[in-house]
């Protein structure tokens, strides 16, 4: 298999994740050139506006939040795809398995259904929700991990097994769904369309507020990430082969899942569920220049923005002025792609 | 300095595995231990590595509890091999062999140097750019081995190489390469424990033997002392003659 250098892929994703970053930021229900842009641009470094007020509302207060976020939670699932592939030396592995999207989905869901409509916390219902899939989150990682690792201390030498902890989150998985359908059972239509959206992400009507919660929760994950890339590549030799090198096997697992659970948490709290993302992103760039966590996390993490980024790009302009789910448009451009790409190239992973 | 294991005792659930074993591997000697499936070979190994813990009994690594030893610093003087492998991620040669300089704070240049070396003392030099996955299941072995003695390969300390099985995909001129190297590093000060299943390659590099069954120590010697057809008839079950090696007179299983 022909590997591509890291340092030829990069420099080239982060030119077609520029290229997704002014396409977006000039196209929607108002037209803004790129020389609009530009002068902008120069505007917010020297205070010297060359551009209409009106123009340069919409790139700061609609545009540019939505943006940051798409960015944010694209590299969010990207890395954190890679890490869970890597910490549990599976390539089929998703952030998934360990139960944060579905804690998060479980909180947002009942909190969208069971909060009465008119209360008086209805006002604060968007907080609301996110917090309770925030929390939603994290707890079902920590119970899928504490499960998990209490498991498999009883059949393994004093080891967290790889297996079980992915069993336990398959049977926590299958638990939030089952609860979710009941919600869906009992909900009224409004509740229903709401939760419905709600399961196909959107960054519709984000605003500098959700960038505030979510950028630094993010920022903060994916620089720890990267910070243990070297030894989670060692990981990938095997449980027992990292500790005899040194590796604190048990620290290097709790530390990755916390902050997988905080990266990816964050980002479906907010926005709902966008699935694909988290998958694909570390195949395609495994693929294409190696499994080397090292580069693979960054890489990722710059992955994941792009796909996002133009997936944010396409649901806005196709049924213009309506917005499709981004979670629909991920999995309906990321697939194809994705079997293509397994049909074209030998692939570099015994399954 | 040395590697010393006294009253060594471990059970999985309850059938014990290890029972009250004593073991002392000295830097600059060749310990092989040998036995039927089930001795109790790879559980001493990995009792001996921490990798599990024992029922109870003591072990000292360099007058040091076992226990008293830090992760890393343990993994700067000891190594492990053992036929498990799991990496089903497409890396190089190369950058296999560089993981085993982990616990090591040297430059990457050293490592590169080191893990070059290393492969080249296993004859794996050739295909240090090759996709580890690809590799055939000797080569695969050649490449782990070369990845545990780039962990010790620049030790000053004395230092401790525990082999499981090291030869089991191994060809008769790679076997004779690998036991080679391991005898040159006995010389530089590391005490190494081979478990091996092939009594004549034990009989002709071991400086001592000791020959497992059912999770004891029931011989321990030179190879002459520990390889007598009445010892092997005794714990294999099986009728043997033995004859001396016809070059260095060392004793040869024959299965009759």
């Amino acid at each position: 298999m022909n590997r591509l250098k890291p340092i030829i892929i990069l420099p080239v994703l982060c030119v077609v994740l520029l290229l997704g970053i002014i396409t977006s930021l000039s196209t929607g229900a108002v037209d803004i050139t790129l020389q609009e842009l530009f002068s902008w641009a120069v505007a917010v470094i020297s205070d010297n506006p060359s551009i209409s007020e009106s123009k340069s509302l919409i790139i700061e207060h609609i545009r540019l939040p939505r943006l940051i976020l798409v960015l944010v939670v694209g590299s969010a699932l990207g890395i954190s795809g890679a890490a869970i592939q890597g910490l549990f030396r599976n390539p089929l592995a998703d952030p998934a398995l360990i139960g944060v999207s579905g804690g998060a989905a479980l909180g947002a869901v009942s909190t969208i259904v069971l909060l009465p409509v008119g209360s008086l916390l209805a006002s604060y219902i968007e907080w609301i929700k996110i917090t309770m899939a925030f929390l939603g989150s994290l707890m079902a990682t920590a119970l899928v991990f504490y499960i998990g690792y209490s498991a498999s201390r009883k059949t393994e030498s004093n080891r967290f097994s790889v297996v079980i902890v992915l069993l336990v989150g398959i049977a926590f998985n299958a638990l939030a769904g089952a609860i979710i359908s009941m919600l869906t059972y009992i909900a009224d239509d409004l509740s229903l369309r709401e939760l419905t959206f709600w399961m196909m992400g959107s960054f519709g009507g984000m605003g500098w507020k959700e960038v505030y919660f979510v950028v630094p929760t993010v920022l903060f994950a994916i620089t720890g990430l990267c910070l243990i890339s070297k030894p989670l590549n060692v990981l990938l030799l095997g449980d027992i082969e990292a500790e005899h090198l040194g590796v604190n096997v048990k620290q290097l697992q709790m530390f990755t899942l916390l902050l997988v659970a905080l990266a990816v948490g964050a980002s479906v709290s907010v926005v709902g569920m966008v699935g694909f993302v988290g998958l694909i992103v570390p195949h395609v760039l495994r693929l294409l220049m190696g499994p080397n966590m090292n580069w693979l996390l960054p890489g990722a993490a710059v992955g994941g923005a792009t796909l996002l980024v133009y997936a944010d790009w396409v649901s806005r302009s196709i049924l213009s002025p309506a917005e499709l789910p981004i979670g629909i448009l991920t999995a309906l451009l990321g697939a194809p792609f994705f079997l293509a790409l397994l049909m074209s190239r030998q692939y570099g992973v015994r399954p | 300095m040395s590697l010393i294991a006294k009253h060594l005792s471990y059970a999985y659930g309850t059938s014990p595995v290890i029972n009250d074993v004593d073991i002392e591997i000295k830097p600059e000697e060749v310990n092989v231990v040998i036995g039927p499936n089930g001795a109790g070979k790879s559980s001493l190994l990995k009792l001996l590595s921490a990798e599990l813990k024992a029922d109870s009994g003591t072990i000292f690594l360099n007058q040091k509890s076992l226990n008293k030893w830090t992760r890393r610093d343990l993994a700067r003087v000891r190594t492990i091999f053992h036929q498990n492998e799991s990496l089903s991620f497409a890396f190089t040669v190369m950058e296999v062999v560089l993981f085993g300089r982990t616990p090591h704070k040297t430059s990457q240049a050293v490592n590169l140097e080191i893990s070059l070396a290393a492969l080249k003392a296993l004859d794996a030099l050739q295909f240090k750019d090759r996709l580890y996955t690809e590799l055939s299941g000797g080569e695969k072995q050649r490449v782990q081995l070369a990845r545990c003695f780039a962990q010790i390969w620049d030790s000053r300390h004395a230092c401790y190489l525990l082999l499981d099985e090291p030869v089991s995909a191994l060809d008769i001129a790679h076997q004779k390469i690998l036991m080679h190297r391991v005898k040159k590093f006995s010389e530089q000060n590391v005490g190494v424990v081979l478990a091996l299943h092939d009594l004549n390659l034990a009989a002709q590099y071991a400086d001592q033997i000791l020959l497992m069954n059912k999770g004891c120590v029931v011989s321990k010697g030179s190879p002459q002392q520990v390889l007598t057809a009445a010892n092997i008839e005794s714990v294999y079950k099986t009728a043997v003659s033995v004859i001396p090696h016809p070059d260095s007179n060392v004793p040869q299983v024959f299965i009759c």
